[in-house]
Order: C-alpha cells, then structure tokens, then sequence
C-alpha cells in the first residue's frame, strides 16, 4: 500500500472551466509528488461544520510535481460539489490522498486508446499527460452529450498530449472545429479504430459506456482498464460504504470496494 | 500545567485514555497506520465480528443525510478464525488496546465469538452488540429487552476470559432497565448510543436509496439524542459509561465527559477527518492541562444540573 496524507492545503484558484464544472487548484507537494493517475483524493472544504459533512472522491486531473500543485475537475452535482464550488483561493481545503489503485502502465506500451466520457476525463486528462510525455502513442475519444458540455480546457489539453483527439457529441453537427468529430456515443468511433489498430484502452466515464468499453474490450481481445465512480464515505477501505460487483477468479461475483481495490479495474474483473 | 492522568479502568482493563474509536468506523486499524499510530488511543474498537465471515448488503449502502449519514453494511467482516489469524497479531504487535465488538443471531453465537476471544491475550475488551435480529424472539433485537440483554449478557460474561461492555441501541422506551439488565448480568462497562434506524428516498426512481431500504443513521444528527441517553444511564448505573454518537471535535467529546461519560468513542467523525480521533485526544489532554484538570475524577459527571 502506498503512502497516504490527511491534511489541510490552501486553494490556489477555483474557477469555472464549463458548464457547472470547476477546476480547482491546490498546493500539496505531497500529493503532488505521490499521486498517480487514476487515483483519488477525498476532500472537503475546511471549516464546514457538517454541511456537507462527510468528504468527495475526486480524482486527481492535474499534478505538478514542480510546483508542488494539484488540480482536480468536478460537476456541481448535490451539495457536497455545490460548497466546494465556493471555497475562495486563500482557503483551506481538507484532503486524504493520494488514494486507491490508479491506471497500471505496462512499461512495454506503444499505443492505446482513450475513451473519455463525461467528467470522466479528469483521471484521463492525467493519464494522458504521463503517457503522452512517455512517447505512448495516443488517441483520445472525449465523448460529451452536446456541444455546449464541452470543456475547451480539457479538449485543449488533450489535443496537447494525444496524437489524435476524437470528438463525439450525441447532438449537435456541425460539432466544433476539431480535426475529427462524430455524432454519436463515444464508444462508436472507437469500434472502427480497433478493427485495423488494437490497443490497451483506458476508459473513465458513465457505466454503461464502460460496459460497452469492457464489451468491445472483449470483442477486439484487447486489455482494458476503467474507473469507476460510487458514493464512498471514508476512501480508504474502512467503511465498507463503496463495494460493487466484481468477478473472482472462478468467474462468481463477489463485492469488492471502489476505494482501495479500484477505482481502477481490468474491465473483465468487473460484474457489468 | 501538569500533565494530566486521563487513564481509565473498566472490569480490570486498563485504557491510557478516554477516547476510543467506534466499531465499523476503524477497520481493523491498521488502514489507519499511514495518518497515526493507533496505539496512542485508549482502545480500537474493531469492525464487529460474526462466528462466520459475513459478505454484507448490496450496494448503495451509505447516503449522506442532514448532519449525518446512513449506512447498510450488513454486517460485513472477515468472521472469528479469519480475524484471530490475520487481523488481531498486527494491532497486538503494535501493541494496540483491543477492543472486539461481537454480534450473533443465537445467546450461543454470542457464546462461541466470547469463548474463542477468551483465547486471545491481545485482546482487552469485549464489546456486545445486542442491535442485532434475536432469531430465537422472532427477530427481535436482544437490545429491545431487558430479559434478552441480561440473558446475551450472562452468557458472555460467563464465557469471555475479559472485561465486558455491553453497546445499547436507541431504539428503545426506556434505556435505563436495559441498561441495568446488562449490569446485573454481570456487565463491566455500557457503551451507547448504537445508530439510529432510518431511511432516505429518491425522489426520481421513487425509491429508497439503500439497496437494504432501511440504514443507521450517525454523525452529528443524533449527538443530541446521544447526549440524553448517557446523561440517563451514567446517573443509574455504577460501571462506567462510554459516550458514542456524533462527536466530531473535543468540545462534542467534553459534553459527553460532562453528563457522566468516562471515555467517548469516535465514529463517523473518522472517515471526515482520519486524523478526528487523535485530535480529540490532543483536544482533551491540551483542555485537561489549561484548566487544572487532573484526571477524569475530577472532569466526568461534573454537570451542574439545574434545580
């Protein structure tokens, strides 16, 4: 098990990147340095007696080991992301991490394909950055419900550390200036891809895009590894609060938690 | 500012201080070894133990509520043989003051968890979760009953070589007979509140959110409630009183001391703030030395009562 902090770190800038989504920067050096893609951190705005009261998983979008900085993207979505939309730069914010198993990388990986959806990109934004910067060659799939969902700084980061990004809306043609864009799931573009060009995927986003990703993972025989998202109270296996259905190895379900055994999983270990 | 003496003795155990962690909120401890030694705590009460390893409820399982939360586990844990082989030597080689906390369906269950504890030296505590389904009453929680909790009591006083604590549920009329039945039956300790039963819905599935519809609710919600119970109990009963429900800071923790508390257990609060218990523990050491506070004589059950 990797080493873990609990701390309070002051807020660089919180500010609106897209609709009702926010990124939020920190100073935690620690985290910073540590962190993996793929892996978590719990947080809360410090100070908040008890609304909310208990932390929310974010994973990690963002490390700067330089700087000693790490950013997080997150949707408002309930009240919990609604009062970390209104922490201030200058405040503080409570945070445990880095936590659970992020992406695993293959040291002989040439290639692979991400397939983003939603605010799934987050880890995805970080995984891309370290295996771009390795020389993996990259396609991104970054799939959204409209136009408007579109968060440029993501799309922009991505085109800065892929080899080619590929948008998909399910509405909205003619879809943005990108290079390439399709209507559609995310998961469609991708069936084409790897029928000439199997790779590893990586994939972070609504579950039934990752049983489709786990589906064509199977169909194409391909590893792929995705991130999944549950409600967690505590994020370091104490609570018991996150597990969801994984295979064993004789193929019988089983729960497993999100937290410690994931949030990363091979997608054929996973109970879809 | 001397250093204050904030140990305590429960039938025969010795706890270097009043604050303990509560059952299902620590693990097993170590998950909590990256953020502090556990061994500096009074005792760690681990997650509650079956006969038989138990793979708990479907998920969802937990929900944030107003000031609190709900959780369905379902009991889920490693079971006796499993714990005693690779959970328990870990805490005793750091040398932890252990707690178990033991749950059953059967007198005879709760019997053969205590007797198969009795073997273990590293274990100092045993505590009984009598907020458990008594099969042999039609379901009943043995808790309910002051003839229940006395009969579960008796039978793990009779077969555990160590101190006993029972843990009371709320949900009951009233706590003081329960709470004396334990006594009688030979209790060294009560500890109290166990969470509340309660529900949350989803308005747009037009469901319940728990996959077990119904949850414990815990966290600062029922503080209040907890509050009022020990402050009950500790005035009826001779054997100390631990304070659990909702305690997020030293001040929840001092209020509980005050109404007659002589150690508090720390729950929900961890999985806020990992580091809540050992903060609280500080809190209480740092309140003790700048008020002259010598030991918890002179603290617990200090409540000025009006008229």
């Amino acid at each position: 098990m990797s080493a873990k902090i609990a701390g309070r770190f002051a807020v660089i800038s919180n500010i609106e990147v897209g609709p009702c989504v926010f990124r939020l920067d920190f100073d935690a050096p620690e985290i910073a340095q540590l962190g993996k893609p793929g892996q978590f951190v719990m947080v809360r705005p410090d100070g908040r007696e008890t609304a909310p009261l208990l932390p929310r998983p974010l994973s990690l979008y963002r490390m700067d080991k330089e700087k000693g900085q790490a950013a997080l993207l997150y949707k408002v979505v309930g009240e919990g992301t609604r009062e970390l939309s209104r922490v201030q730069a200058g405040e503080r914010l409570s945070v445990t991490g880095p936590l659970g198993r992020g992406f695993e990388i293959n040291d002989n990986l040439e290639a692979a394909y991400l397939v983003a959806g939603g605010m799934g990109v987050a880890p995805l934004a970080a995984l891309a950055e370290v295996l771009f910067k390795d020389s993996v060659y990259l396609t991104v799939f970054y799939g959204v419900r409209s136009t408007a969902e579109v968060i440029p700084a993501v799309s922009n980061h991505f085109e800065q550390f892929s080899n080619e990004l590929v948008m998909t809306g399910e509405e909205g043609i003619p879809f943005g200036p990108w290079a390439r864009s399709y209507q559609g799931l995310v998961t469609e573009p991708p069936a084409d891809w790897l029928t000439g060009d199997p790779r590893p995927i990586f994939a972070c986003g609504p579950r039934p895009m990752l049983k489709r990703v786990a589906e064509l993972a199977k169909e194409f025989n391909v590893p792929a590894q995705v991130s999944l998202e549950t409600h967690m109270a505590c994020g370091f296996g104490v609570c018991q609060g996150c597990v969801t259905e994984l295979l064993d190895r004789t193929g019988a379900v089983r729960w497993g938690r999100v937290c410690t055994e994931g949030p990363v999983f091979p997608a054929e270990e996973v109970a879809w | 500012m001397t250093t204050p003496d904030l140990h305590l003795d429960i039938g025969g155990a010795r706890l270097k201080n009043p604050v303990m962690t509560a059952s299902g909120t620590f693990g097993y401890g170590r998950e909590f070894a990256d953020f502090f030694d556990p061994a500096r705590l009074g005792a760690v009460v681990v997650k509650g133990l079956t006969l038989k390893p138990r793979a708990g409820n479907p998920p969802p399982r937990i929900v944030e509520t107003p000031s609190g939360m709900l959780n369905a586990i379902g009991m889920e844990n490693v079971g006796l043989e499993v714990f005693r082989r690779d959970k328990l030597p870990w805490l005793v080689e750091r040398g932890v003051t252990v707690a178990v906390n033991i749950l059953g369906e059967t007198i005879e269950e709760y019997a053969a968890l205590a007797e198969g504890l009795s073997a273990e030296p590293g274990v100092a505590l045993i505590e009984v979760n009598v907020s458990c389904p008594n099969v042999a009453a039609g379901g009943m929680y043995f808790g309910a009953d002051p003839q229940a909790t006395n009969d579960v009591t008796r039978a793990v006083v009779r077969a555990a070589r160590q101190p006993v604590m029972v843990k009371l549920t709320p949900l009951v009329t009233d706590i003081v007979t329960i709470a004396q039945a334990a006594v009688q039956a030979g209790a060294s300790a009560l500890s109290l509140i166990n969470t509340l039963p309660a529900m949350a819905v989803d308005i747009e599935k037009k469901r319940p959110v728990l996959a077990n519809t119904i949850g414990g609710l815990s966290g600062p919600a029922i503080r209040p409630v907890a509050l009022r119970l020990v402050w009950q109990v500790a005035r009826a009963v001779n054997v100390p009183v631990v304070g659990i429900g909702g305690i997020l800071t030293v001040r929840d923790a001092l209020e509980f001391l005050l109404v007659g508390a002589r150690a508090v257990q720390i729950g929900t609060a961890s999985f806020v703030d990992p580091m809540a218990a050992i903060k609280i523990l500080e809190g209480i050491e740092e309140y003790f030395a700048a008020h002259d506070i010598p030991n918890l004589d002179a603290f617990v059950g200090k409540l000025e009562t009006n008229s």
